[in-house]
């Protein structure tokens, strides 16, 4: 077996990995829906099993896609580990680290405030809207970094 | 900083993705090169180098301007 080929069954492992632990998951998640009381909403583990079976699926059937053709197996390895690709998400990733971290300590302050009295307390509703913001927005600029990245650079 | 890359893969009458699959990188990291919007890490550069049996140097131009990107 040559390494390309190697390295293509162990990506396609993982990705069935991944597609199982997502099915565990989402089971599980349907499970704790239904058959149990548990105090969160089980939704959030069906979610995360989903997300799993699909990153899981997309990188099984990429990476079968291109079985057959060496030089497709070829390209899509140089694609992976090109330096371009990966100075590209670097940066993509200090960029939403950066913003995370910007929300998080924008979070801190508002609770220290409120905290003394200074700005008002904030509702668990609001806190969970902020949560979920500080979860999307830095993925946003993630995703958005790359693409404009890929354009212009 | 500026190169000659697209000038001497048309000379060896090379694609774009010919020249990617001999340096092993992705297609529009050649486009981008070519354009003079990337600058390579040194071991590409002496890769693309070697494809065209040429010096780092007559490949790729510096200029003291490029210190800025």
């Amino acid at each position: 077996m040559t390494n390309q080929q190697e390295y293509l069954h162990k990506r396609v492992r993982a990705g069935w990995g991944l597609l199982a632990l997502g099915a565990v998951l989402f089971a599980a998640g349907l499970m704790l829906q239904f058959l149990f009381v548990v105090p969160f909403n089980a939704r959030i583990v069906s979610g995360l099993g989903i997300f799993f079976a699909g990153l899981g699926l997309g990188q099984v059937l990429r990476y079968r896609a291109t079985r057959s053709n060496q030089q497709a197996v070829a390209r899509l390895i140089n694609e992976e580990h090109d330096e371009r690709n990966h100075l590209i998400r670097g940066q993509a990733g200090s960029r939403a680290f950066w913003v995370s971290l910007a929300m998080t300590y924008a979070a801190l302050m508002w609770l220290s405030f409120a905290s003394s009295g200074s700005l008002p307390t904030p509702t668990p509703d609001g806190l969970w809207y902020y949560l979920a913001a500080a979860v999307i927005v830095p993925f946003i600029v993630y995703a958005g970094s790359i693409l404009y990245d890929e354009k212009y650079s | 900083m500026q190169n000659h890359l697209g000038e001497m893969r048309a000379q060896k009458r090379l694609t774009q993705q010919d020249l990617a699959d001999l340096v092993n990188v992705s297609r529009q990291t050649i486009i981008s090169l070519e354009h003079g919007r990337y600058n390579p890490s040194i071991t590409l550069a002496f890769r693309l180098a070697r494809v065209f049996g040429v010096s780092v140097e007559e490949l790729f131009v510096y200029s003291e301007e490029d210190n800025h990107d």
